[in-house]
């Protein structure tokens, strides 16, 4: 870049950067930065939903500016944001379709060889094992337009359940917990309601590593008020804990006694909304209900020297935190994984919800209930489109028989044709993976979209084998640890080179317009999807399969705002012109284009489904005139929200005398996930490069083992190598391992559980027990660790 | 060499102390001050990621410095560099990692 360009881009960026924060900038024209265009997205990481402005310029991607007028980030964003165009540029980009030969390497296939091959493979297994013998693994980083096409071509094409994503690894606790306590899946309010609260309870989210931008807005709340009270509920004390208040340390899993001791303080205290738990509530234990003094009675067991004893939470500030929640006037609880990657994570989320429920923090402003995402489309693309094994477009389940059809009648075929039994969950389907030879594997092919499942999931050593195999079909932008184990790779698009919709955390679906070409032979999803559509006889299903990305996306989101217009998530008035239009995407319920999109649900004057007469009529409800609160999809149809009696359970595995210590996994702020894309970003990969695992001092020096050494980490199930990092930021007795390294000894996949909730199926990556021996003194290991060469083998 | 536009947020009556900070930087050229002088607006000129959060880091421990928020980035040089195959990863040295210690 010459010195002039230089200049000029510096004082873009200035102009720019003036311009977000409403300084009117010296030169207008620096604003525009020396690009031929910028483009209106979204960002490709975690679910905030950060809008971003792509700069294109000679037909590449060579800025990134943050939308000033997005209602996620106002402007700014962190670091995985911004160096996303790496990943786009990267020389390990897949480039060409792939045939695994006999010989056990890739061979480059043409796109007609490939998609023909993978479509006679299906149907050949269709034919002899059965509809359920092919399944499809999507993600919460596909477009909702993507999710809803293979959604809409498994069950309603081949008549098959047997769908699911990896969000049932993160969310669908989350999920779980709001269906069983509102009645309906996502949160009631929004992002607005930081800058509102008086009191945010961090849950099981490491959010300053996480979710930076959200982290960014309650720093600032705080900031500006101080006397705005941030408590951290973790085992770790993290970079989040900071600009925390107070910090309530637990036990991995113990967390739900300190949850019901705060609701007993609460009670104690008399710091109750009688009035909202009387109009707005029930208490339940799912089969039957009970009085408020019943639920009482039932919390008064978890006096907080007693769970003291039992989590290692101060009973102090167990009492300090009861205390500020109920009486902050306005208090909201955001969590993650911490919550959810749990046996017991729908209990949690329920727990979590009843503090609300109890004191009246839900439904008015600055007080909610909040759970974020760890990717950018698991709301919108999987939970809202209904791309799992038990639900339909709308979050309806598929055994509703009344769904089934409206669904059946939209998308024009013969009325049974979606199976009413649900499909396989993630961890169930997995193990039923395998091949030909093996009777006990029913399913024996698989396609997975945009996900990583050979490094992403618990216990692997169980799974491996089956994904080796089966007919795996791999479509992804990188090789993985999961293309080592394909017979086919398909090269994907970017989404900054096919467009589509992504929907966050706080129910607002975005549009990022397509921006430039993809690289080499690289095709969208939707694109890959419809081709195997049409060679299987389908194309009248999914007759967008057009070269044109945007036009495909178009009309499969058309249809799928149509096929759920009268739902509670309706999308019908997000027309593609107006998300086109729209500075900050809309917020659902949005039941017609003349409608701003809903800040706050469950609310007369701002939720539209209260005067909703499709809806009304179509789910049979009548919401009564003086309602000012009403939980409109309770399963009664009463309008009122579950306090759950849920009893204390602990994690599936604890530590014991083999096993003496807690080992809990998560993300650091410049990885993510599985380090796919950001293991590939040199300044990302340097700053965290491998996995490590933390120690405390105290347990270190009884293992004489200092940072830099070598550790075994050892589960029942599995084991992992890892340097040592001796640090005070976990408790003693629990260790800490980030789980974004694709170095086979360091993949701690390998020693998590794959114990699952009950209720939602998720899985506990969140606590298993371990034990550890230091191995050696520092060695020089393989760092920045990616699967390069799509020949490795799987070790 | 990335370039990017950012702003840094600032405590009341710190604006000449904090102006006279960025200028120590020769990766930061200081660009205006709000009209409520509470806000900054600097262009970095780094050789990539970790310098600029290194060099935030470095902001960021003075009381005067709330908050830098980074919003627009310009990468075209590092791309040029990509495609060329003259940028790769640097040797990193586990014992560089930082440590968080609360």
């Amino acid at each position: 870049m010459n010195i002039s360009r230089r200049q000029f881009i510096k004082a873009s960026a200035a102009a720019a950067t003036a311009a977000a924060i409403g300084v009117s900038a010296p030169k207008k024209s620096y604003a525009e930065g020396g690009v031929d265009k910028w483009v209106k997205g979204a960002c490709r990481f975690c679910g905030t939903g950060c809008g971003v402005y792509v700069g294109v310029k000679d037909g590449k991607v060579v800025s990134i500016k943050g939308n000033p007028k997005a209602k996620t980030n106002f402007g700014f964003l962190c670091v995985k944001g911004f160096l996303a165009y790496k990943v786009m540029n990267h020389p390990d980009r897949l480039k060409y379709p792939m045939i695994r030969q006999a010989d056990g390497k890739f061979k480059r296939a043409s796109w007609d060889e490939a998609l023909d091959y993978v479509a006679s493979k299906f149907k050949y297994f269709h034919e002899k094992y059965g509809k359920d013998s092919v399944a499809y693994y999507g993600s919460g980083q596909c477009l909702t337009e993507e999710s809803y096409t293979f959604n809409k071509l498994w069950k309603g094409g081949f008549g098959s359940n047997m769908v699911e994503g990896n969000p049932r690894l993160c969310m669908a606790s989350a999920v779980g917990g709001y269906i069983s306590t509102f009645g309906s899946d996502e949160p009631v309010g929004s992002y607005a309601d930081i800058e509102q609260a008086n009191c945010i309870f961090l849950v099981g989210s490491n959010t300053s590593e996480c979710h930076p931008i959200i982290f960014r807005r309650i720093m600032r709340r705080k900031l500006d008020n101080p006397g705005v009270k941030i408590i951290v509920c973790e085992p770790r004390k993290t970079n989040t804990a900071k600009i925390a208040d107070l910090w309530l340390p637990v036990d991995p899993g113990t967390d739900l006694a300190v949850f019901h001791s705060m609701a007993r303080e609460i009670i104690k205290n008399n710091w109750v909304d009688r009035a909202f738990i009387e109009q707005n509530t029930r208490v339940t234990d799912g089969k039957n209900t009970y009085s408020f003094e019943k639920y009482a009675e039932f919390v008064e067991q978890f006096d907080p020297e007693s769970v003291e004893k039992l989590t290692r939470c101060p009973a102090e500030n167990i009492r300090k935190a009861a205390e500020w929640f109920a009486t902050s006037g306005a208090s909201m609880t955001l969590w993650t994984m911490g919550l959810n990657q749990r046996t017991r994570g729908v209990w949690a989320n329920n727990l979590i919800h009843n503090l609300h429920l109890i004191t009246g923090n839900i439904c008015k402003p600055g007080a909610d209930s909040f759970s974020l995402t760890g990717q950018p489309n698991a709301c919108g693309g999987v939970r809202e489109t209904g791309s799992l094994a038990h639900l339909l477009p709308g979050t309806k389940p598929v055994t509703n028989d009344k769904w089934r059809a409206h669904v059946e009648k939209e998308w024009g075929i013969a009325p049974g044709t979606i199976n009413p039994k649900p499909g396989f969950h993630t961890m169930k389907m997995f193990d039923s993976l395998g091949g030909e030879d093996d009777p006990n594997k029913p399913i024996k092919a698989m396609l997975t979209s945009t996900t990583n499942p050979a490094q992403s999931l618990p216990n692997l050593n169980k799974y491996v084998k089956g994904m080796k195999d089966a007919f795996l079909v791999v479509i992804d932008i990188f090789p993985t640890r999961t293309t080592q184990l394909a017979d086919v790779v398909l090269p994907a698009a970017f989404i900054y080179e096919k467009g589509g919709v992504f929907g966050c955390s706080e129910r607002r679906s975005q549009l990022t317009e397509k921006c430039v070409e993809p690289p080499f032979e690289a095709k969208p999803d939707i694109w890959i999807a419809a081709q195997i559509a049409k060679r299987m006889g389908l194309e009248k299903l999914i007759p967008w399969n057009m070269d044109d990305s945007m036009k495909a996306n178009e009309m499969a989101w058309t249809e799928y705002t149509r096929v759920t217009k009268d739902t509670d998530h309706t999308l019908y008035g997000a027309t593609y012109d107006r998300l086109k239009r729209e500075p900050a995407g809309i917020q659902w319920p949005c039941p017609s284009v003349d409608h701003p999109g809903t800040y706050k649900r469950y609310v007369r004057g701002m939720d539209p489904m209260f005067d909703h007469e499709g809806f009304l009529a179509k789910f049979g409800k009548q919401i009564p005139k003086d309602a000012k609160v009403y939980f409109y999809m309770d399963g009664k149809n009463e309008g009122r929200a579950n306090i759950w009696l849920r009893p204390y359970k602990e994690a599936a595995e604890v530590p014991d005398a083999q096993y003496p210590f807690y080992l809990t996994t998560g993300r650091v702020i410049e990885q993510w996930h599985t380090g796919t894309m950001t293991m590939r970003i040199p300044e990302i990969a340097r700053a965290h490069p491998n996995g490590y695992v933390e120690i405390h001092p105290a347990d270190a020096s009884k293992y004489n083992i200092v940072t830099g050494d070598m550790v075994l980490v050892e589960s029942r199930r599995g084991k992992s190598v890892l340097p040592a990092v001796v640090t005070k930021t976990s408790m003693p007795g629990i260790l800490f391992v980030p789980w974004h390294d694709q170095a086979f000894d360091r993949m701690i996949n390998f020693v998590c559980n794959d114990a699952v909730d009950p209720g939602s199926k998720e899985p506990e990556f969140k606590i298993a027990a371990v034990r550890i021996q230091r191995v050696s003194g520092p060695v020089k290991i393989e760092d920045k660790v990616v699967i390069t060469d799509i020949n490795s083998a799987y070790s | 060499m990335l370039i990017v536009g950012s702003v840094v947020n600032i405590i009341d009556d710190a604006e000449e102390k904090v102006v006279s900070i960025l200028k120590k930087y020769k990766e930061i050229e200081v660009y205006s001050i709000t009209d409520d002088r509470k806000r900054i607006i600097i262009v970095f000129e780094v050789k990539g990621e970790k310098e600029l959060e290194k060099i935030c880091e470095e902001l960021k421990s003075y009381d005067e410095i709330i908050d830098i928020g980074h919003h627009y980035c310009n990468f075209e040089e590092a791309i040029e560099g990509i495609e060329k195959g003259e940028i790769t990863p640097e040797v990193f040295r586990f014992k560089d990692r930082k440590k968080i210690n609360i």
